[in-house]
């Protein structure tokens, strides 16, 4: 730094010129190329709220068909349709994505990046959310709209009692929409990893990065249980597998088990980051870091654990030993404990601090109220004999809502107003604004409230009209007229943000609210590339405790403050530290994205319409837009090393050790096996259920075949191993690859006929059907990695690996070798299972 | 094996987490445990003996891991990494008395409800 | 408008809600009486519902402090007046608000709540066996033992005073069987049996509805569960008085497509045994309503499901309406 001459004003104006002509997204319809996170994570914001409105529109339907006994505004096939989009809405296309949009949007800027490590991924991932919103609405134009409720339950769902295709609307939308927001898990891990600012180490990150960390990572092992439930669900509807059907070895339990296996860490996947939300705003008002940062640390890892072990509270009724619901209840217990301390922390922040009671405070008061009660309701439902009684009835319809929209809707509209300034440089008036919060909060609990009583006066959940011998009259008309207060609530609060964004109060600096996290150090609004040079880090609170360093950002100071190339560059640091450790080159704005989930939109509407042929022909343009995406990575006639300021010269990812690309597989990799683990679950759950495992008249498979299987795998991957250490050595590097791609095919191959020829055939009973799929997933993932392995050769054979840039090579050979242990613990399940238990 | 050896290198959070991992793998034996038992009808005293085993263990192996977080918590902060260190020692003594309270809430059903009922 | 199943009105005879201890009164007298009713698991007339209901009131009372504890701190930390010196020790705020004491309360309430559940399903042996089998969207009732065969639909009768077993299983998808005034809730799942305890204290009537999501008119799908004293359930289930003879509107109108009315169990069935049909409405109800019903909302109410049935002519209804009045 010393020996470096200090930018001058004119010297920052042209680095900002030329950043700004790199990050530029396309005019006009290009804008659809943009891969910016800025631009992503407010599309996936704006598109979260008009799903939200969407959702909302479908709740006020619902609660004037309730507001009394024997109306008719809605018939019942209506009424179930619609309760079903605005669960599935709320929870799939609202409070996830909008959050998602948030981190996407929030988390780079908050730690001093540039952008996403993936901004293609994150491109993707918003298409995805889209197309799948759209085509589970697109289910009303052809009057085949999912109503067999938001959680499916099998066998309503299956292809008996529902044999239209309004359950496979839902289960390709939900599916859609869950990639995208697996997708943007994997990048939001990844960016908190290794793009934080030099010097962020992980004690000194900021709280809110600690509560997407946690979501992202819930995501990644949470979503894939659902996702491969839905798979199999699709399956058993459009080929006759059988899952879940009892008559032919199936269980519905089992779609229960797999779908709250999803659905109950996804409460707290929806609570999470808006807690930490609320973790970035009250440290701010009340003018003083978090009290206890280790502690709040603690709650959110320990909130994060913990909501993996109560899934089986959401079935207590189904008939479950006893002393197993005892579990499930000592864990919902339990949960409460991070929670309190949780909410203890903010309040001793309060308590500690000088508190301004500014708009977004109110929320938060509004916050304590609402999300306590649900809590507290929370922990009644968690004690077994009194969810006996409330299970399924509106009191869980109450606490849910308080839950969700306490622990979701408060925060999330405090956000609003907290970031307003940030993205607009304007301020939303008070007193407009204290009128929409209250009628918000007032209909809220207006329509909540008495609900608890409804349920307990014996109205279950999801009746489109009761009797007037149960006494809900009243309480359903004070909660219709308290839904409507709520609706206008809403409404004056778009009203009110509206104003403030184009006629509100000019901030009248930068950091209106004086808050300590990096986004605030940003011109207004804030560039595509965030930061013309990437600070350095030395505390939690940067902007309290280095009020220069709005300055220095601005003039391009400390690191990266260099436009070459035409090339995006972020910084990359170590996962623990923030060391400095390359520089990656991100991708400009790009069609790939739009192109690939496209294809992806066409393969679904295959499915969906049985047109298996266009599916066919989709998936392989999709795979064909995904090879396209990948061949454009990279760049061959960058240089090893770049200078990245500071005096530092580093490696781009190609050449560097915690390369993005080698972190997203790893983070992939995980939801990947949990997906496998949840289909081994399947296996072993209707193995418990069954009388006979194979059933009579069918021997298990095989063992010579699998034993040959399993050692062409296994010598595959030493093959592969061997090219990888040889890979100076081009031609021997050649002749190794090419027998490990060899005997991954003739693996292939055989696992082929180990399906046709070791099992019954996989519509007779689910004992064969569960066993084709666990074989078909190994075959999927050693395919899959075949052809990732090919791809690499290629590239290697023109030139853009080397043992120089290895990243590719080392990714398929990551890649390679998880296949191989997929494959083998599956062909060994098949084999052992049977014979040992 | 590398990929997952280097991958706890680089993420020593799992290491910060181990007992809320115990606290995951003991609910898990637990939970199949006890549905494996009543599915298939073994005898209760199996049961029992499993469920005692495992518990303690759990707790015995969760207890180490809080008390060697808050041996390391009580060094002096050494640079360079030293602030990190003390961090991550402080958040796994935490995370470990967490996992000790739920690994005890998930003992007490045992103690008052018999299994299979 | 009368919903798939007939409404079922309350005989006032058959509702005793007079509490049978003294701090049962003083509880009652302090509760708003908005809190009762016919399906109200806050009016427990049976055993389990009655240590439900007693978990409530404790769990209730300790929310509501907590509540206004957290709600009043978090309002006094940030309303506070300029001046006032913070806490001394922040953290002990979150060791002892956050850790401490949810710790020993969720104990304490899992430890109770274990007790109570095994209490709960342990209750005492049950001697009558009871099958009960979901349909979409009813319920039939089997008794295999202690008598000839029976079956009824919609109507579940029981002996007060001592607990019978109830074996649920279901025909098609899944249902829940919810009576909250004498128990909480348990599924009947295909392809499994499950099985429910019940027990009502005094002879009486409790109204009963599937809380599982059953599809269409799953709001429809509601049970009369009938105590009697023990005497009188013995008569009844000895008794066997065959059914009057239907008017020619039922063959006529498609109804015995789906429904019997002679108390026999029999598989496959598509609707409620129709037996005993006036019984289980409690009291003599309005012949002209029921008429108008089986005329205009049934018929509507089963197209969607079944091809074969037609509206009976006003005539028709009339007769099968004064008929279905006879089927005590």
């Amino acid at each position: 730094m010393s020996d470096r001459r200090h930018p001058t004003a004119a010297d920052a104006a042209r680095l900002h010129a030329d950043l700004a002509a790199i990050w530029a997204n396309r005019p006009g319809l290009g804008a659809l190329s943009a891969v910016n996170h800025g631009t992503i994570g407010l599309r996936f914001i704006a598109t979260g709220f008009a799903f939200m409105l969407v959702g909302g529109l479908l709740a006020m339907f619902i609660r004037l068909q309730l507001a009394w006994p024997g109306n008719t505004v809605l018939d019942p096939q209506r009424y179930a349709e619609l309760v079903t989009m605005h669960g599935t809405t709320m929870m799939f296309l609202f409070a996830v994505p909008i959050m998602e949009g948030f981190a996407l949007y929030l988390i780079p800027k908050m730690l001093g990046a540039r952008d996403m490590p993936f901004p293609r991924l994150s491109a993707y991932g918003y298409w995805c959310y889209l197309f799948g919103g759209l085509l589970l609405y697109a289910s009303f134009l052809f009057d085949a709209v999912p109503r067999g409720g938001w959680f499916m339950y099998v066998p309503l769902s299956g292809r008996e009692f529902t044999p239209d295709i309004s359950a496979d609307f839902w289960l390709l939308g939900v599916t859609f929409a869950e990639i995208s927001a697996v997708a943007a898990a994997v990048e939001l891990v990844v960016a908190i990893m290794i793009t934080r600012a030099p010097g962020m180490a992980i004690q000194r990150m900021p709280l809110f990065a600690w509560y997407i960390l946690a979501t992202s990572l819930m995501i990644v092992f949470g979503f894939p249980p659902l996702i491969v439930g839905s798979i199999l669900l699709e399956i058993e509807r459009a080929t006759g597998m059988v899952f879940f059907d009892p008559a032919r070895g199936g269980d519905p339990l089992l779609w229960q088990h797999l779908f709250w296996l999803f659905g109950h860490p996804e409460v707290y996947i929806v609570f999470l980051p808006a807690a930490g939300v609320l973790s970035t705003l009250i440290p701010t008002f009340a003018r003083r870091p978090m009290v206890g940062y280790s502690w709040v640390v603690l709650a959110v890892l320990g909130m994060a654990f913990l909501s993996f072990g109560l899934w089986v509270h959401h079935m207590f009724t189904v008939g479950i030993p006893l002393l197993s619901l005892g579990f499930f209840s000592a864990a919902s217990m339990a949960v409460a404990i991070p929670t309190g301390i949780q909410v203890f922390a903010w309040i001793a922040t309060l308590w500690s601090g000088r508190p301004e009671l500014r708009v977004p405070m109110l929320y938060v008061l509004g916050f304590f109220f609402v999300f306590v009660l649900g809590g507290l309701t929370g922990v009644m439902v968690a004690f077994v004999p009194f969810d006996w009684q409330v299970h399924d009835s509106h009191f869980v319809v109450a606490h849910l809502h308080y839950v969700l929209i306490g622990g979701l809707m408060f925060p999330l509209f405090a956000a609003f107003y907290y970031w307003l300034p940030l993205w607009s440089g304007r301020m939303s008036q008070r007193s407009t604004a204290g009128a929409a919060f209250w009628l918000i909060f007032i209909g809220f609990n207006l329509t909540f409230l008495p609900m608890h009583l409804t349920g307990m006066l014996g109205l279950p959940r999801r009746v489109y009209t009761y009797s007037s011998d149960l006494g809900v009259d009243v309480l359903n008309m004070l909660s219709t007229v308290g839904g409507f207060l709520f609706a206008f609530g809403v409404g004056a609060f778009m009203l009110d943000l509206l104003l403030g964004w184009r006629h509100g109060v000019r901030a009248a600096q930068a950091n209106p609210w004086q808050a300590s996290t990096l986004e605030w150090s940003l011109p207004v609004p804030p560039p595509n590339y965030n930061f013309a040079g990437v600070p350095a880090v030395a505390s939690r609170d940067p902007l309290w405790d280095e009020p220069r360093l709005p300055k220095l950002i601005a003039f391009g100071e400390r690191y990266l403050g260099i436009a070459r190339d035409g090339a995006r560059e972020m910084l990359g640091t170590s996962p623990l530290d923030g060391r400095p450790e390359q520089v990656i080159r991100l991708s400009n704005s790009s069609w790939w994205p739009l192109a690939a989930a496209l294809a992806t939109a066409a393969s679904f509407i295959g499915v969906l319409g049985s047109f298996y042929l266009l599916a066919l022909l989709a998936l392989a343009v999709a795979i064909g837009c995904f090879v396209g995406w990948a061949w454009s990575t990279g760049d061959r006639r960058a240089p090893d090393r770049l200078e990245a300021g500071g005096g530092l010269r580093l490696p781009t990812q190609y050449a560097a050790h915690n390369a993005p690309g080698w972190w997203g597989l790893a983070v992939f990799l995980c939801a990947d096996a949990t997906a496998f683990a949840a289909l081994l679950f399947g296996y072993v759950y209707l193995w418990l259920s069954a009388e006979a495992w194979p059933p009579a008249g069918w021997p298990p498979p095989a063992a010579g075949p699998a034993l040959l299987f399993a050692a062409l795998l296994v010598a595959s991957s030493a093959a592969i191993g061997l090219a990888r250490a040889s890979l100076r050595r081009a031609r021997l590097f050649r002749r190794w690859f090419g027998a490990g791609l060899g005997l991954g095919l003739l693996a292939l191959a055989l696992a082929g006929w180990i399906l046709l020829d070791g099992l019954p055939p996989p519509t007779a009973h689910a004992y064969a059907s569960v066993s084709a799929s666990v074989l078909g997933f190994a075959w999927l993932h050693v395919a899959l990695a075949w052809l990732v392995a090919l791809f690499v050769a290629e590239r290697h054979r023109r030139g853009w690996v080397d043992a120089g840039r290895p990243l590719e090579l080392r990714v398929a050979q990551v890649l390679w070798n998880y296949a191989v242990v997929v494959a083998v613990l599956a062909i060994a399940l098949l084999v052992l299972f049977p014979r040992v238990l | 094996m590398r990929p997952l050896i280097r991958f706890v290198q680089h993420f020593p959070l799992l290491a910060a987490v181990a007992a809320m991992i115990v606290w995951a793998i003991h609910f898990l034996l637990v939970y199949a445990g006890v549905g494996l038992a009543c599915a298939r009808g073994y005898s209760t005293t199996a049961v029992l003996l499993w469920l005692a085993t495992t518990t303690v263990l759990a707790l015995l192996v969760a207890l180490a891991i809080t008390l060697a977080g808050f041996d390391r918590a009580r060094r002096p902060e050494t640079p360079p990494h030293g602030q990190r260190r003390r961090f991550l020692a402080r958040l796994s003594a935490l995370l470990g008395g967490l996992a000790l309270i739920a690994i005890v809430l998930t003992a007490l059903p045992m103690l008052l409800v018999p299994p299979c009922r | 408008m009368a919903p798939f199943a007939f409404p079922m009105p309350l005989g006032s005879a058959d509702r005793d809600l007079r509490p049978r201890s003294a701090a049962r009164l003083v509880l009652l007298a302090l509760l708003p009486s908005g809190c009762h009713g016919p399906q109200s698991m806050l009016s427990p007339h049976g055993p389990q519902a009655e240590a439900i209901a007693e978990a409530w009131w404790i769990m209730f009372g300790a929310a509501c402090l907590v509540l206004v504890l957290v709600v009043a701190l978090a309002l006094y930390a940030t309303l506070q007046r300029a001046g006032r010196p913070p806490p001394a020790r922040p953290l002990r705020i979150i060791v002892v608000g956050g850790l401490l004491f949810p710790a020993l309360a969720l104990a304490a309430l899992l430890v109770y709540g274990s007790m109570l559940s095994n209490r709960l399903v342990g209750a005492s042996d049950p001697g009558l066996r009871i099958e009960l089998i979901g349909h979409r969207w009813w319920w039939e009732v089997r008794y295999p033992d202690g008598g000839p065969p029976r079956a009824l639909g919609n109507e579940l009768r029981i002996p007060s005073g001592r607990p019978v077993l109830l074996e649920m299983r279901s025909d098609d998808v899944i249902h829940s069987f919810w009576v909250p005034t004498l128990a909480g809730k348990l599924d009947l799942v295909p392809g499994r049996t499950n099985r429910l305890t019940l027990m009502a204290d005094r002879p009486g009537l409790h109204l009963g509805q599937c809380a599982e999501f059953c599809g269409e008119l799953h709001a429809h799908m509601r049970i009369a569960v009938i105590a009697m004293a023990p005497d009188r359930f013995e008569q009844w289930r000895a008794r066997f008085a065959p059914t009057p003879v239907p008017p020619p509107a039922f063959a006529h109108a498609g109804c015995d497509g789906c429904h019997r009315h002679d108390g026999q169990p029999v598989d496959g069935g598509r609707g409620p045994d129709l037996a005993g049909f006036a019984s289980r409405r409690g009291a003599p109800g309005d012949t002209d309503a029921l008429a108008r019903w089986l005329e205009r909302r049934h018929p509507a109410q089963l197209r969607s499901r079944v091809a074969d049935v037609s509206a009976p002519s006003p005539a028709q209804a009339d007769a099968l309406a004064e008929w279905l009045e006879r089927l005590q």
